[in-house]
């Protein structure tokens, strides 16, 4: 790095840093250019490492950086090609950790004490070597699958690079290390082990503007198969009757076994208006359907999405349940027993035993006797006074085909959802027989 | 009357004629199975393997670190990355606790080295706040879109403080030290 770069570079780190601390001061300091930094380093208000003392770095290329395989025992996967992108001649190590993520994606890996303790484990050769400036070298992965493991693997090869002179140099040393990501597929030698994915939404929340980028549909999903899954999904945001106003698609993202990933999508909000909606978000692994769920938000004043959050873990919370004496509970959910299916009148009697007001929010489905979703209107209504009941009526806006059929109300209660159901049926007359 | 309506017809049938000639012209100039003429339609696809290149800064020095003076800011240590999948970039220290420790000029001194009271710290550089450095790794650019050719960089500074529970090295050519590893990755 040339001398004025690394001027301008250490300026631009001191107007962060005093930006930080002095508030609105930094934009200030910045055009004064030298004279704020020489007058900040003589007041003593900061000081900076000698220029000069940083030491050359290393510059290393893995090609492929992620593998897909389907493999076992004994195979040999690659070759990877390392490659001295630098200037300098670097010692190679190439070591293989257990890999998951985080909810962003963004690798995790723990070392291996015990290769014969993990499922699937990869030695590499080489493992060390030294490559010259714009050297390369091809190194393979043995997989060792233990005895009667199958399912997905997911081992990070990583690469450690040190300048083969000099290496303990400074303060603050520096050891560069690359990644290569491998997804292993072992198959199951018995045709009763199946390799699936099994994606579950496990929260859902709606954040942003309506007014300016959209609002944002976060989906967080675990999945508990034994396999990674490809996952994507659309949201559709419903209006309090339940009719699509608008919708979008997750961002498709792997997700491997045993972990959880969000999804996000951006949904086009120009269509919605000042009132409550339900977010429905139906999520698919390798473009099969896999789990869907609600969540009821609000778009206030300004267009604001007031940001909502719902935790899907579990089961919704019995709203008769009494362990927390404040949460507000559904009384009741009344339904004509035997109705004729049209304009079906709809009761959720909400009582809050708390002492704040309650702002009800959520949504009643009815489901058939398949329990298929037949359709979802937004549960809404008055704030409910401290101890007081509210009664929220609902007209369902569709005609309903006789049959049995479960409605649910649900309230989402801070980050929690509160459930109550009741069965009823629509008669009608039932023509059995064909047309001729 | 029949042969009026046969001249009559004549300029349909000529019409007609033509137009499947032309069919029969333009069919054979459009692209068909290799069986069946001498052209072929061969489709042509690819996969790019995903590649991952990244230069990393090296060791710095904070020099002299004077007790009860502002702490010590290092220049920015810029991560320069090309990749052609989304990509993050992760750091961590050798140290659990992320204090620098009494470093002989080959290894960290035995049994008890001498350690900083205050863990390193490290902030990207268009960060807000600074954080202590650990042994666990830290996320310092995740969700990265590919770069392009171009590449991408990712500036960190690290901070430094020092007080009087940081004892002063006896021996000249010892000093506190940490390693720090960055790591590059692209995501899943």
């Amino acid at each position: 790095m040339s001398e004025p770069r690394e001027s301008a570079a250490i300026l631009s780190t001191l107007g962060g840093v005093a930006g930080d601390s002095r508030g609105g001061a930094r934009n200030t300091w910045l055009r004064n250019g030298k004279t704020a930094f020489a007058a900040l380093v003589c007041a003593g208000v900061i000081s900076l490492a000698s220029p000069g003392a940083a030491s050359q770095g290393v510059s290393i290329r893995v090609s492929p950086a992620s593998i897909t395989a389907a493999v076992k025992d004994g195979d040999t996967i690659g070759p990877v090609l390392v490659t001295n992108r630098g200037t300098s001649a670097v010692d190679v190590q190439g070591s293989c950790e257990m890999g998951g993520h985080d909810q962003a994606g963004v690798p995790v890996h723990h070392a291996i004490k015990d290769p014969g303790a993990v499922a699937v484990y990869i030695t590499l050769d080489p493992a060390e070597f030294r490559l010259p400036p714009g050297g390369s070298r091809p190194v393979y992965a043995k997989v060792h699958v233990n005895r009667g493991f199958s399912g997905g693997a997911y081992p990070i090869i990583l690469f450690r690079a040190r300048r083969a002179e000099a290496p303990s140099e400074g303060d603050i040393g520096a050891t560069p290390q690359v990644a290569v990501l491998t997804l292993l597929t072992v198959a199951p030698r018995s045709p009763v082990v199946r390799l699936e994915a099994e994606p579950v939404l496990t929260s859902l929340a709606v954040e942003g503007n309506a007014d300016r980028n959209g609002i944002r549909v976060i989906a967080t999903c675990e999945n508990a198969g034994n396999i990674h899954a490809s996952l994507s999904g659309v949201v559709l945001i419903r209006d309090c009757d339940g009719k699509v106003a608008t919708q979008g698609a997750l961002a498709s993202a792997m997700c491997l076994p045993g972990y959880a990933r969000a999804l996000s999508g951006l949904v086009d909000a120009a269509p919605l208006r000042k009132g409550t909606y339900i977010a429905e978000v139906r999520l698919t692994a390798a473009g099969r359907a896999a789990d869907s769920a609600l969540i009821a938000f609000r778009v206030l004043d300004g267009m604001h999405v007031a940001s909502t959050r719902i935790d899907l873990r579990g089961k919704p919370a019995a709203s008769h349940g009494s362990e927390r004496p404040m949460a507000p509970r559904i009384a009741r959910l009344t339904v004509p027993a035997v109705s004729e299916g049209r304009d079906l009148p709809l009761e959720v009697a909400l009582e809050n035993p708390d002492s704040s007001l309650l702002d009800p929010i959520g949504y009643v489905e009815i489901w058939d006797y398949q329990m298929k979703r037949v359709g979802v209107v937004a549960l809404q209504g008055a704030s409910t006074a401290p101890g007081d009941l509210t009664v929220i009526r609902l007209t369902w806006p569709e005609a309903l085909a006789p049959g049995y059929y479960t409605a649910r109300a649900t309230l989402q209660w801070r980050s929690e959802r509160l459930s109550v159901s009741t069965p009823f049926v629509v008669g009608g007359s039932i023509t059995l027989g064909s047309k001729r | 009357m029949n042969s009026r309506l046969m001249l009559r017809r004549m300029p349909d049938i000529a019409i007609v004629s033509v137009a499947v000639a032309m069919i029969c012209v333009v069919g054979l100039s459009l692209p068909t199975d290799a069986g069946t003429s001498d052209r072929a339609t061969v489709p042509v696809t690819c996969k790019v393997v995903a590649a991952l290149e990244a230069s990393f800064p090296g060791a710095v020095s904070l020099g002299n670190l004077d007790v009860g003076a502002p702490p010590v800011l290092s220049a920015p240590q810029t991560v320069t990355v090309r990749s052609n999948a989304p990509w993050a970039l992760k750091i961590r220290s050798d140290a659990q606790d992320g204090r620098m420790r009494q470093w002989t000029g080959t290894g960290y001194a035995t049994p008890a080295p001498r350690t900083m009271a205050a863990p390193l710290e490290w902030k990207r550089q268009d960060g807000a706040d600074f954080a202590p450095i650990s042994g666990n790794e830290a996320v310092v650019a995740a969700g990265m879109p590919p770069t392009g050719s171009a590449g991408a960089t990712v500036s960190v500074v690290f901070r430094q403080a020092a007080s009087y529970d940081d004892e002063a090295l006896p021996d000249p050519a010892h000093a506190y030290r940490i390693e720090v590893t960055y790591v590059a990755t692209q995501t899943y």
